[in-house]
């Protein structure tokens, strides 16, 4: 058969993927939901989570849209559809693909006419590279939650310092992402305060939101106070990127 | 939670299932299209590639594993780490759910909550991304007009600005 990156067997072969993946999430949707019910949970609350969950997607996903539409210039469309659907991430696509394309001596953003063996490299890369949390979750989840709870019931306080610590510890490596560039100022360009000011924007709004909700009384900001940072915070960074970029 | 309780169990049991099958299902991905197209991986490429990429993202795997599971609870760590875009998207998803639950993640609610949210957002990024993929060229000159460009670069910033508001609370000094 001859070979094209956008060949219709490519997309069954991802669309046989995507569903079972699909189907996962609805088995473990409608499992949570019927325990949520035994075990005295209202309903409105759980669809609460759920509406709330399918709003604070949209932005983020229509991003990770963007990524697969990138991709697609040297990939094709079916290939980035899986790698962004299942376990990748936006981040790790496009560095994967990036250095497999390199190995062969390609130049990202360039490739045009990938041949068989090209694609099959490639799509290895990007699929052993990101192996490791699908099959190390099953190996220690139940270990590792037993602990947590384990050092919660000897010692709660311990407990809560340890799971801050850890959420800490995760907020301060992205901090890394924002501050990275600021250092340019001293360059005399400003390119590297938008992260800083679109993250203060979208901090502002949350701070609005639970003034809300504390001092006004006003319950549903706080379901919808998320989605809104984010997009108004993403919003924001057109004109500061066009005033200090 | 009480450990001993039958449906953390069967979660953890469903999870291997799930998670060991769609690891299978994915690793058969390169090889299906190599056999239909009768086309082996470029051994030098495939080994430049694996060692270029690899390392950092397995080393990333395990520190994300340890880091998330916590927080993430049994579902929806099993979901979380099939589904991907963690970070970015599901792990605020179900700290918001949570937080807006008032429930703890390591608790039976918890559990069911994390499980919900993250389903949920897997779902709708699923179906989005279809949407996208289907209509791919229209929307390409919309979604990669310049003048919005730096509203999708700057997503991590402005998600982080929320979570600083998430993190007040969990210090005791919310808004």
């Amino acid at each position: 058969m001859n070979f094209s990156i956008n060949s219709p067997i490519l997309f069954f072969l991802v669309g046989f993927v995507i569903a079972v993946v699909l189907a996962q999430s609805i088995f473990f949707l409608a499992k949570a939901w019927k325990h949520g019910r035994e075990i005295g949970m209202d309903s409105r609350k759980l669809k609460k989570t759920a509406v709330t969950a399918a709003v604070f997607t949209i932005a983020p996903a229509v991003a990770i849209v963007i990524s697969v539409i990138t991709l697609a210039k040297d990939l094709g469309v079916a290939l980035p559809w899986l790698r962004l659907s299942v376990v990748g991430s936006l981040s790790y696509e496009t560095i994967s693909a990036n250095n497999a394309e390199n190995a062969m001596g390609l130049s990202f953003g360039s490739v045009s006419g990938l041949t068989a063996s090209q694609y099959v490299t490639i799509a290895s890369v990007m699929t052993i590279s990101i192996m490791v949390g699908i099959w190390l979750v099953p190996v220690v989840a139940k270990k590792l939650l037993n602990g947590m709870i384990r050092m919660e019931n000897r010692d709660r306080k311990w407990a809560e310092i340890f799971s801050s610590a850890m959420f800490i510890g995760m907020i301060a490596a992205f901090l890394g992402f924002v501050f990275c560039d600021v250092s340019s100022v001293f360059k005399g360009s400003a390119t590297g305060l938008i992260p800083v000011c679109v993250m203060a924007v979208s901090a502002v709004i949350m701070s609005l939101a639970g003034i809300g909700v504390k001092r006004a009384k006003i319950r549903w900001i706080a379901d919808y106070a998320l989605p809104v940072s984010l997009i108004v915070g993403m919003a924001s960074a057109i004109p500061i990127t066009a005033w200090l970029g | 939670m009480n450990t001993n309780g039958s449906y953390i169990d069967r979660v953890h049991k469903w999870g291997m299932i799930w998670n060991l099958s769609v690891m299978v299902i994915l690793l058969l991905f390169p090889v299906a299209v190599g056999l239909i197209f009768s086309a082996a991986p470029d051994p030098h490429g495939l080994v430049m590639g694996l060692i270029a990429t690899a390392p950092l993202y397995w080393a990333v795997g395990v520190v994300e594993t340890f880091t998330y599971v916590p927080m993430l609870g049994a579902g929806g760590s099993y979901l979380s780490f099939v589904t991907g875009n963690i970070s970015n998207l599901k792990l605020p998803c179900a700290l918001n759910a949570l937080e807006q639950a008032g429930v703890k993640a390591n608790s039976e609610e918890g559990e069911v909550i994390s499980t919900i949210a993250i389903a949920i957002s897997s779902i709708v990024t699923t179906l989005i991304i279809i949407l996208g993929v289907i209509l791919i060229v229209p929307l390409t000159p919309v979604l990669e007009a310049p003048v919005l460009q730096p509203a999708f670069a700057q997503m991590i910033p402005a998600l982080l600005g929320g979570w600083a508001w998430y993190l007040s609370r969990r210090t005791g000094k919310s808004p």
